[in-house]
Parts: C-alpha cells; structure tokens; sequence
C-alpha cells in the first residue's frame, strides 16, 4: 500500500478538524527520491568497510586504565596544591606530641629553623637537625612521614604562647631522642640554602650589631620568632639551640630557633616560648 | 563484498518487480544472511526512497539526507546477523535512521556552538532547502506550492525532535501509531499525545494554510 492510499493523517479521527487540515498540508509535501547514484555510492561504502563506531565495549578497555589515572592525577594535583597552599598560607609551624589540627593561617613570623655553626656540624645535635629539616620541609605531610611521632602542626603565631614545649636544658644538644623536646617555631620557608648570622637573626627578628664578640640585641621586632621567645633589646646572644652564635655562624637551610641563650643583666638565661617573660 | 552486483541486481529488481513483492523483508534479510546479495540490493531498492524521503524531512537538508540514509543502509548490512525477526524490518530500518538523524543534529548543535561563526548565523543560514532544479518556467500555482512546500518544511524543522520524528512519520511516511510506538519504543498513548501535540505546534506556525 502506497503512502497515498494510506488514509493519512487523523482525518478519519477528526474530520474537518485543524489537526487534519495539518495532517493533510503534511501528507502533500512532495515526496524526494534517492540520487540515481544512490546505490553506487552505497556500495563504495561497504566496501569500505564497518563504519566507525564508538561502542562502550570499545571504550571500556581504555576507560579501565584512564579513569584510575586520572582519579590519581585528580587527587595528587589536588595534595600539591593543598601544600603550597598551606606553605604560602602558613604562619609558625608548631610540632608537639598533640593532635594536629591543620589550620592555614597568615603568616605572621619570618622564618625560620635549623642553626647550624662550622663547629656544630660535627656535634651529636648535627643529626637533630637533621632531623628537624625532615620535619621543617617544604610539604608538611612528608614531614610527618618522615617522623610520624611528631606530627607538624600549623597554628596562629599567637598560639605558640599556649603551647607547652619542653625546654631544652643549658648544654643540652639532644632533641630528638632525649627528653627535651623544644618547639619548633616553622613559619614561612626561607628560600636560601644559606644564610649569614646577621641575615639568620634578622629572620628571627632580631636586629643586632657584633660587638666583642657577642651579637648585642638593639631591637626585637614585634610578633617575630624572637619577640615570641622573649628575647629584649640589650641582650647578648650566647646559643641558639645549644648551638654557639658569632659573627662565623651560618644558617644552613630552615632558620630554627627555639631556645636562645642570651646574656641579661649578667646572667645567661636560657629563652623560648614557654618561660617568656611577660 | 559480493555487493558488486547492488546495481545491476536494483535494476534488474525494477524489472522484475513481481518477484520482489513475493518475498517478504524477512525473506530478503534472511536470504542475504545466507550471502544473497541480490536480497540485499531489493531491500535497499525497496527502502532508500522512503528512508532518504524520511531523513530529508527531519534534517530538511537533502545531502545530509543522502548520506544518512547510505550510512542506515551500511549499519544494516553490517548488522546484519544481529537482526532479529521479532520486530518488522521497517520498524527496524526507521529506528536506525532515526537515531542516525538525531545523531546528526546533536552534531550539529555542537558544531554551532564551537563555530564563532556560528553566533552569527540565522536559523535560514543553517537550514539549505532542497530544491531540485527545474528548469520548466513555473506557473503561478507551482510558485505558491513550492514556497507553502518551504514553509511547511521550516515549521517541521522547528519541531522538538521528539514531536518531529513522530508527525513525520505518522503524517509524511503513513507509519500507524503502533509502528511509530515501536519504532520510537515509546507507549501508544505517548505516541499519540506527541503527535497531537506537534500537530497543535504546527498549526500556530501554519495558520495562513489553514
């Protein structure tokens, strides 16, 4: 049966109706034929071939590696971003034996960490820092993994006042397998490998001239690694982490500072967050 | 590809045209899945006009039409060993083509949208009307027919897809609603209600007609 003599269209349903008039203008539109090279344009291609198709089961080979690949980029892009992030965000960086608590702040302290003197490469501490360089890296996570047992915790300058750091005791030069454990005061990374005394100190915010042998503190800068210590203007740095200050000292990698051994008044008072003196 | 002989087996299936009509669509596929390939060019013989009539419809594009209903006729002989016999075949061949043509328009929404050019081009632009040329000077009549032909076409085009694949086939290819119902895999009653609804689309749009 032709479409002709089909009875087209709903007119049958609804006579004279607009639906019909519609079905009817439709049913009149002229009819177009196949090209006369229709069949041989066809033949062309099969001869060609199966057309291309994409099939799930095709995909599903590729999708078996590429997703998990990309899941792993997704995630590990996410991770180094995270830490940048944190390093650009992260004020002082406290390790202690408490919970960690991942909190970006502003940085508010220079950096800082490890002292390290020519004559101090070879003491027993030389490894502490060793030690804390794991832990000061540039990607607290790794650090952490490095020394799981002293988790990298990054807080707000002013809460390193609350924490309680053991102090390190005069002489003493072991801080990691011994009792004393200082704070590790990590604010934002430094970029050099290394440093003079005088660039290391005014990282921790000391401004200090080197007079008989001694850096003579004129000023503490506010809110610095110093100033949270407790070191005053009129002091005579003695140690930092045990480790002898003088005008040789050298800063090798993260400035560190913890405990600082000064002369006040004559007295050598040993430094660091937990006894500042208000 | 024994398909050689599509040609000369169309023509000689023109010929003999009783022959053709014997054999049933089922027959013929059955008979190409045993390697006739003369069954295979009387199916295309029996089917390129209306499938290529039918995509020129949807798409209003005769090339493009053209080279879809090719492309339904390759898939169909490709799978060819997948063809089950529980549906009619023409149920089967206008599923193709509709999927093929729908295919088409998403890629060419794509294409509009990745085109700068595209931002500037209007719906006529995207829209080339068929017209086959003629070389007879027409009469007034004919002039009134063809462009009511136009824009009877451009408001067909203008349908959402899923109203326009149901009055096409129902009011352009004669397919009853339970065809179209099977063709599209839609209920009788959506089938129905889609083309009611196309109809009451179009006659907003073809009023001056009426």
């Amino acid at each position: 049966m032709t479409h002709e003599e089909k009875n087209i269209g709903d007119g049958a349903e609804y006579p004279g109706s607009d639906e019909q008039k519609i079905s009817q203008l439709l049913s009149g539109l002229k009819r177009v034929e196949a090209p006369k090279d229709f069949d041989f344009h066809l033949k062309a291609r099969i001869a060609n071939g199966r057309p291309e198709e994409v099939r799930p089961a095709s995909l599903f080979p590729i999708l078996k590696y590429a997703l998990p690949l990309a899941v792993f980029l997704f995630v590990g892009a996410g991770l180094i971003l995270n830490s940048s992030y944190d390093d650009w965000r992260s004020g002082p960086t406290v390790v202690d034996n408490g919970s960690a608590a991942d909190t970006p702040v502003p940085p508010v302290a220079n950096s800082v960490l490890p002292v390290q003197t020519p004559e101090a490469v070879d003491s027993p501490s030389a490894s502490a820092f060793a030690a804390d360089k794991a832990v000061t890296g540039e990607d607290p996570q790794m650090a952490s993994q490095k020394k799981p047992k002293r988790p990298v915790t990054v807080g707000r300058s002013s809460d390193l006042i609350n924490v309680e750091p053991k102090t390190l005791q005069p002489g003493s030069t072991d801080r990691t397998g011994g009792t004393a454990t200082p704070p590790l005061l990590l604010p934002k990374g430094s970029q050099k490998d290394k440093y003079t005394a005088a660039e290391g100190l005014v990282l921790l915010g000391i401004d200090a001239n080197f007079e008989n042998r001694r850096w003579n503190v004129r000023s503490v800068k506010a809110n610095e690694i110093a100033d949270f210590i407790g070191v005053r203007p009129g002091d005579k740095l003695i140690a930092i982490d045990g480790k002898p200050i003088d005008d040789k000292t050298e800063f090798v990698g993260r400035v560190e500072a913890s405990t600082i051994r000064v002369l006040r008044g004559g007295e050598t008072m040993d430094l660091n967050a937990k006894n500042k003196q208000q | 590809m024994a398909l050689d002989k599509i040609g000369s087996r169309t023509m000689e299936a023109e010929r003999a045209p009783v022959s053709e009509k014997i054999q049933s669509d089922h027959e013929l596929i059955e008979a190409t899945k045993n390697g006739d390939e003369a069954a295979f060019a009387a199916i295309v013989g029996r089917y390129r006009n209306p499938i290529t009539n039918y995509l020129y419809r949807f798409l209003n594009d005769y090339e493009e039409a053209v080279d879809l209903a090719q492309e339904t006729f390759v898939r169909v002989y490709f799978a060819i060993d997948r063809y089950h016999t529980e549906y009619a075949f023409s149920t089967y061949i206008y599923r193709i083509a509709t999927n093929l043509a729908i295919s088409e328009l998403r890629k060419r929404k794509r294409r509009t949208i990745l085109s700068l050019t595209g931002l500037f081009q209007s719906e006529d632009d995207e829209q080339t009307e068929f017209q086959p040329p003629d070389k007879r000077s027409l009469p007034d009549q004919d002039l009134v027919d063809d462009e009511r032909s136009k824009v009877i076409a451009k408001a067909i085009v203008t349908l959402p897809t899923k109203y326009r694949v149901p009055i096409i086939l129902r009011d352009i290819e004669g397919k009853t609603y339970d065809e179209i119902a099977e063709i599209l895999d839609l209920g009788l009653g959506t089938t129905k209600s889609r083309i009611s609804r196309a109809r009451g689309l179009l006659k907003e749009k073809l009023r001056h007609y009426l």
